[in-house]
């Protein structure tokens, strides 16, 4: 007894020694380097990008949090802020943060000599106040083995949603989400317009009828994987992931005129008056890295930025048949012009016209 | 036997009284039983009190009479239906509860025509009705009254007339009183004694007051441990205590106790702890060398009258004044603490304290075996 | 009397924490309804009711207003007739098990509200129970959710147990005797609930009716979540006012619109309550 008392005693000396020597140092390293928040889109996105790109950060002796939301809730979150307590240090954004590009209270100037890994990106890739970094494949994703069951062929157009016998089962990005914009995108085409006159979209919309508009990619998983939902506009990043749970899903690419499939940039931000921007620099460049690049894309099933990551991308086995990787289909994807979309008239439209319950 | 007072000459209100029967009736909760085996034969038009500490099973009786409770075994019988399953509406019994139960969303009159609107009597009906309960219970000036604008004894004669006004043919009453003050409570007694009379109504009053029990019963049902101990009238169980607990629990008793020494031709010769002897006779089971206790009542033990059957020497301790009587607290030899109760005329006889002869008759001691059940 | 004094200065900047917590971004955020929206969390300068006269005027905010009073409304009845029942067991129960039922449903109203939505979600998605069950007895089903059905399902859910406990302790305070007294008088069970417990307990069901409309109101997991994008409710409405558009003056004036709509529907509904036992009366003629 006394003895087991002595030697207790004695490491738990060692314990406090050790935790005296170490930690202290420990702290000073992070308080050197400080600590960084991203913003950006949760579950498996998230998991991934922590794993590779967030490293960067733990090496440099910082560490890296996460605000998990769309783009839009985290625009909002910033805006609540007033430039007093920022909520996170980087953001993850997409077109339809025009207004967030065009403010320069919210998000700073880049400065391109401090991400080296930059320059093997293409000029358009790199903005004034924001760096995109990579983009998903939009599309339709379905359940292929509910399909067969009910003899369906796989959709060729967005508007192939509003077959009756799959009435129930089809969900829709709501307006809050990355997907929302090229599927209304993509309706308007199928309706004779384009994404200046979105307006087209509505009664195809409400044709199709959707039972459920997801907010979060996370919560249509779930259904998708449930056979809660059997088809969603929706990326491709979805097929390859959820394959890895066997869910039955394939995607198809709805032409946009004379495009076919379509691409959402992803666009990474470093929020004005943020007090670790080393930190962010940090993180930024190692999100650019070619390497980062092509492991995350492959983790997360979306297209990295350079032509040669992509080529990483043509014999990966998970990804190969579900996006299209090939040089002639990366030049005829459909990207939305912004510029030509009204927004304030749609938003107020999504609201008001699209027939609910 | 029941004592009828009567019975034949009161102006009856009701002439749907029946007879309540209990056969055998026995309440049991898990492993306890509450009730066990009750066997009472009420007859139309009497008043029975059950009466017993709490706890002894009078109030399950009740409500099982009521139909709250159905018994475990046994049968209840009102005439000469068995009503064992059948639901209290149907019983057409009227109830006064200790907490009187009036509606407080009803008014006065509402509360006496509930019954009646239930019953479906026809409205000029039911108003005459109303109006002869409100007199009855001299309540006319306060019909429109809500029960929380009521005192205490007005809300009592409102629960008796929303009891009675559909003429029910068992009154059954739960400690009616409990709630109210001493003097109140008499007055009450008299009051409810007169409509009883007046309606004539068969009825069971549950109580665990042996005064109010002997001003209102004609019959005292006195319950213990979840039997009947022993039922008959206020005289009866008074003068002739069936054990040892009626003696205890109907008035007041001076207990002795002590060993018998001799029996001869059913008079005992019992030597008392104390030492003194006594003369009685005592129950047949009773064996020379038993031990006894011999129960005298206050009133029947005489200061200083060595001249009677039995006389025991003891120390005054205290004399309490009350009115028209005094209780005079006496101790027998060092042992057991005992009462004497005196008329003011033999006041001047006591002393103030010091040795006292107490004699009594032969026949005011009662003696059970020192076995017996004390309650 | 020092104790005393330093236990006040205590709740006194228990107070002050809360106002500046509570009251005073409150007060910012509502002061932003009287003026034009500039984008981008930007505001005009010169106040005006503009934005309340345009949700006024504007049939699809009234819609909105019109369906979310309705959804709330319907849910804290269906509520009450459920949690009526429940209620009455509970209080009248005599076993100490059923009565020790109380503390789960207490323990139930603290569990998330998302953890309760999820679990619904469950139950009525197209491969929950209930669409099996019908599935085998009709050969077809759909999933219930994502529809105002749902949502008003997810919101009984939600105050269901608060319900239940407001009701519980209204009838424990009506006598059981009360009952006794019924039935022996010749009521049924019917008649008795229509004239004694009924009547008794009207005050105690519209305050809890009232509490339940009023979280109802202000209910947007349920929502959202049930509703999936399909049930725009004036909360969910205020949160895509702040996400989507970024217009804090038309949110601040909807949550301005949504408070003073509730104050007055409750000050409306509750001139219903009444004295139904004259002791008000007894008060006027003392006072």
């Amino acid at each position: 007894m006394d003895r087991l008392n002595r030697i207790d005693r004695r490491s738990l000396l060692l314990a406090a020694g050790a935790f005296a020597a170490v930690g202290p140092a420990e702290l000073a390293r992070a308080q050197a380097a400080g600590a960084i928040k991203v913003a950006t889109w949760g579950g498996s996105w998230r998991d991934s990008l922590d794993k590779l790109v967030g490293e960067s950060v733990r090496k440099a002796g910082g560490s890296v949090d996460y605000v998990v939301d769309t783009p839009q809730g985290n625009l909002a979150k910033l805006v609540a802020a007033r430039g007093g307590n920022l909520p996170f240090d980087t953001m993850e954004s997409g077109l339809e943060l025009v207004q967030l590009m065009a403010a320069d209270r919210f998000v700073a100037d880049l400065n391109y000599d401090k991400l080296p890994n930059a320059k093997a990106l293409p000029d358009f890739a790199k903005a004034k106040n924001y760096v995109m970094t990579l983009g998903s494949m939009d599309g339709i994703v379905y359940n292929h083995e509910k399909f067969k069951e009910l003899g369906l062929e796989p959709p060729k157009t967005y508007s192939d949603l509003g077959n009756p016998r799959l009435a129930g089962k089809v969900a829709f990005p709501d307006i809050t989400h990355t997907q929302h914009w090229n599927a209304v995108a993509g309706l308007a085409y199928e309706a004779g317009a384009s994404e200046a006159d979105l307006l087209k979209a509505i009664p195809l919309v409400n044709k199709i009828k959707p039972a459920y508009f997801y907010s979060a990619s996370t919560e249509l998983s779930t259904k998708m994987a449930a056979g809660e939902v059997w088809a969603a506009p929706w990326h491709a990043g979805f097929v390859v992931r959820l394959r890895r749970n066997k869910v039955p899903l394939s995607i198809s690419y709805p032409s946009f005129g004379s495009k076919k499939g379509s691409l959402w940039p992803v666009l990474h931000h470093i929020v004005r008056g943020t007090k670790n921007e080393a930190l962010a620099e940090t993180f930024v460049n190692a999100y650019l890295d070619p390497e980062t690049q092509l492991a995350h894309a492959k983790a997360t099933g979306v297209l990295p930025i350079s032509r040669a990551a992509i080529k990483g991308m043509v014999d990966d086995p998970e990804n190969k048949g579900v996006l299209m990787l090939g040089d002639a289909e990366l030049d005829n994807l459909f990207v939305v012009d912004f510029a030509k979309v009204k927004l304030a008239e749609w938003r107020n439209a999504w609201a008001r016209d699209i027939a609910r319950g | 036997m029941a004592q009828r007072l009567g019975a034949g000459h009161r102006a009856r209100l009701i002439d749907k009284m029946t007879s309540v029967t209990l056969d055998k009736v026995v309440k049991r909760y898990g492993q306890v039983d509450v009730v066990r085996g009750v066997d009472l034969a009420i007859e139309e038009g009497e008043l029975v009190v059950l009466l017993g500490p709490s706890g002894c099973g009078k109030t399950t009786t009740l409500r099982m009479i009521a139909g709250f409770i159905e018994p475990s075994a046994g049968e209840i019988r009102m005439g000469a239906e068995v009503v064992n399953r059948k639901p209290p509406r149907l019983r057409n019994l009227g109830m006064v509860f200790q907490d009187y139960a009036l509606f407080p969303n009803m008014t006065v009159s509402g509360n006496i025509a509930f019954g009646l609107e239930e019953r479906r009597v026809p409205a000029a009906q039911r108003t005459a009705r109303v109006e002869a309960m409100l007199a009855m219970i001299h309540m006319e000036h306060l019909a429109g009254r809500y029960p929380s604008e009521l005192s205490g004894g007005q809300q009592q004669r409102v629960a008796l007339a929303r009891a009675l006004a559909y003429e029910p043919a068992v009154l059954l009453m739960d400690e009616p009183l409990g709630a109210l003050d001493q003097k109140l409570r008499e007055e009450m007694q008299r009051e409810f004694a007169r409509i009883q009379r007046s309606v004539g109504i068969t009825t069971i009053f549950v109580t665990h007051d042996q005064q109010e029990a002997m001003m209102l019963a004609d019959r005292i049902v006195v319950m213990n441990g979840g039997v009947i101990e022993q039922a008959g009238t206020a005289e009866a169980l008074y003068n002739r205590p069936a054990s040892l607990f009626i003696a205890d629990f109907i008035g007041r008793s001076n207990k002795f106790q002590g060993v018998v020494e001799r029996l001869e031709g059913g008079e005992a010769q019992i030597r008392l702890d104390g030492g003194a002897l006594i003369r009685t006779a005592v129950p047949a089971e009773v064996a020379a060398k038993d031990k006894v206790i011999c129960v005298v009542r206050p009133e029947n033990l005489r200061a200083g009258r060595a001249d009677l059957d039995n006389a025991v020497e003891a120390r005054v301790l205290r004399r309490s004044f009350l009115g028209d009587s005094v209780d005079v607290m006496l101790e027998l030899d060092g042992r057991d603490e005992i009462i004497l109760k005196a008329g003011r005329a033999d006041l001047a006889t006591l002393p103030e304290d010091g040795r006292l002869t107490l004699g009594f008759a032969q026949g005011d001691v009662t003696c059970f075996p020192a076995s017996a059940r004390t309650g | 009397m020092g104790n005393r004094r330093s236990y006040d200065l205590a709740l006194l900047a228990a107070l002050l924490v809360s106002l500046v917590l509570f009251v005073l971004p409150l007060f910012f955020f509502l002061r932003q309804s009287f003026y034009e929206n500039l984008g981008m969390g930007l505001v005009g300068d010169t106040p005006s009711l503009r934005n309340y006269a345009d949700i006024l005027t504007d049939p699809f905010y009234l819609g909105v207003f019109w369906r979310t009073t309705r959804l709330s409304a319907v849910a804290a009845l269906i509520g009450l007739c459920i949690a009526y029942p429940t209620a009455y067991v509970l209080a009248r129960s005599r076993s100490s098990f059923v009565r020790g039922l109380i503390v789960l449903l207490l323990i139930t109203a603290f569990v998330s509200i998302i953890v309760k939505v999820l679990g619904l979600t469950v139950l009525m998605g197209s491969q929950g129970p209930i669409a099996t069950l019908l599935r085998s007895l009709t050969g077809s089903s759909a999933s219930m959710l994502h529809n105002e059905f749902a949502v008003a399902v997810g919101l009984v859910q939600y105050s269901l147990p608060l319900l239940v406990m407001l009701l519980f302790g209204v009838i424990q305070t009506i006598p059981r005797s009360l009952e006794e007294a019924a039935a022996v008088g010749g009521a049924s069970d019917w008649r008795l609930m229509r004239r004694v417990l009924l009547p008794l307990s009207f005050n105690g069901m519209i305050t809890a009716g009232l509490i339940a409309f009023n979280m109802n109101m202000g209910a947007f997991t349920s929502a959202v979540l049930l509703g999936g994008g399909n049930v725009l409710t004036v909360p969910v409405l205020i949160q895509r006012k702040i996400v989507l558009d970024v217009d804090y003056p038309v949110a601040a004036a909807l949550a301005v619109l949504l408070s003073l709509g509730v104050f007055g529907i409750n000050v409306g509904v509750a001139t219903l309550r009444r004295s139904p036992t004259g002791a008000s009366r007894m008060r006027r003629a003392t006072a």
